[in-house]
């Protein structure tokens, strides 16, 4: 019993300190995302030379890992607002667990689209490897 | 200066604006997403996005995302940094630099968004 509290503190400890990472990782994300998306101020040449730099395999794989770090966010978010009014205080520990599998749900069905689209991570790579979708 | 009781009596306030924030933000991202990274059938480039971005409806949005992004994004931030720092000057120190943050992202945004005429 002993074990199973040390167990669920750790838990919460590691969901609040995702939290808080994934929130610093989101604002950095933010105020690069503010700095790239500017150079539409300096017309079409200024903004494809500027996403010419990101429309790539490696950036693309980094934005459906984007989109999981603002899914744990998102969801661990829920979460600490129902423990903060006060719903299913005694049973975090499963509601953690609930959280886990809807972030890593919607994160596949997001990710799948993401990688399965024209212009998406897998296209991306067909493209440089000289492969036939565009 | 926000003092710490300052912080404390805005702190209800705060704490819901987080949350109302929060699911505000849930929404627009998920249009956003959906509409830039599955909708869009190429790559991220100016003719792909410059019709809709210059639009009044599209650029209520995204001013609107903009404000609220950094709102959540920087208060969130404010919020963990203060656990760390309990230095009087120093407090003064970061939350200044966070409102200079704050207020710099938010001037380059609206000067991205407000403007925008589209292709030329």
């Amino acid at each position: 019993m002993r074990a199973l509290q040390r167990y669920r503190i750790h838990l919460g400890t590691a969901a609040w300190i995702l939290h808080r990472l994934s929130g610093l990782a989101l604002i950095l994300y933010l105020l690069t995302h503010i700095w790239v998306i500017h150079h539409l101020i300096g017309g079409q040449g200024s903004f494809d030379k500027t996403m010419e730099f990101f429309n790539n395999p490696p950036f693309k794989a980094l934005e459906i890992g984007l989109v999981g770090v603002i899914l744990y966010h998102l969801w661990n978010g829920v979460r600490v607002t129902l423990v903060d009014i006060g719903v299913m205080v005694e049973r975090q520990k499963t509601m953690f667990g609930t959280v886990v599998v809807i972030w890593l749900v919607t994160w596949g069905v997001v990710a799948y689209a993401m990688l399965t689209r024209v212009g998406g991570l897998l296209s991306a790579m067909a493209r440089l490897g000289g492969g036939g979708l565009s | 200066m926000m003092h710490r009781e300052n912080v404390r009596s805005g702190g209800a306030v705060l704490w819901l604006f987080q949350r109302v924030s929060g699911v505000y933000l849930a929404a627009v991202l998920f249009a956003h997403v959906w509409l830039l990274h599955y909708l869009l059938r190429e790559d991220l480039t100016f003719a792909a996005v410059a019709d809709r971005v210059a639009t009044p409806l599209w650029k209520t949005i995204d001013i609107s995302f903009l404000v609220v992004a950094l709102f959540h994004g920087l208060y969130g931030l404010w919020v963990v940094l203060e656990d760390y720092i309990h230095w009087g000057w120093a407090r003064i120190f970061i939350y200044s630099a966070i409102s200079i943050v704050a207020i710099v992202a938010l001037v380059l945004g609206i000067l991205t968004i407000l403007p925008f005429q589209g292709g030329f």
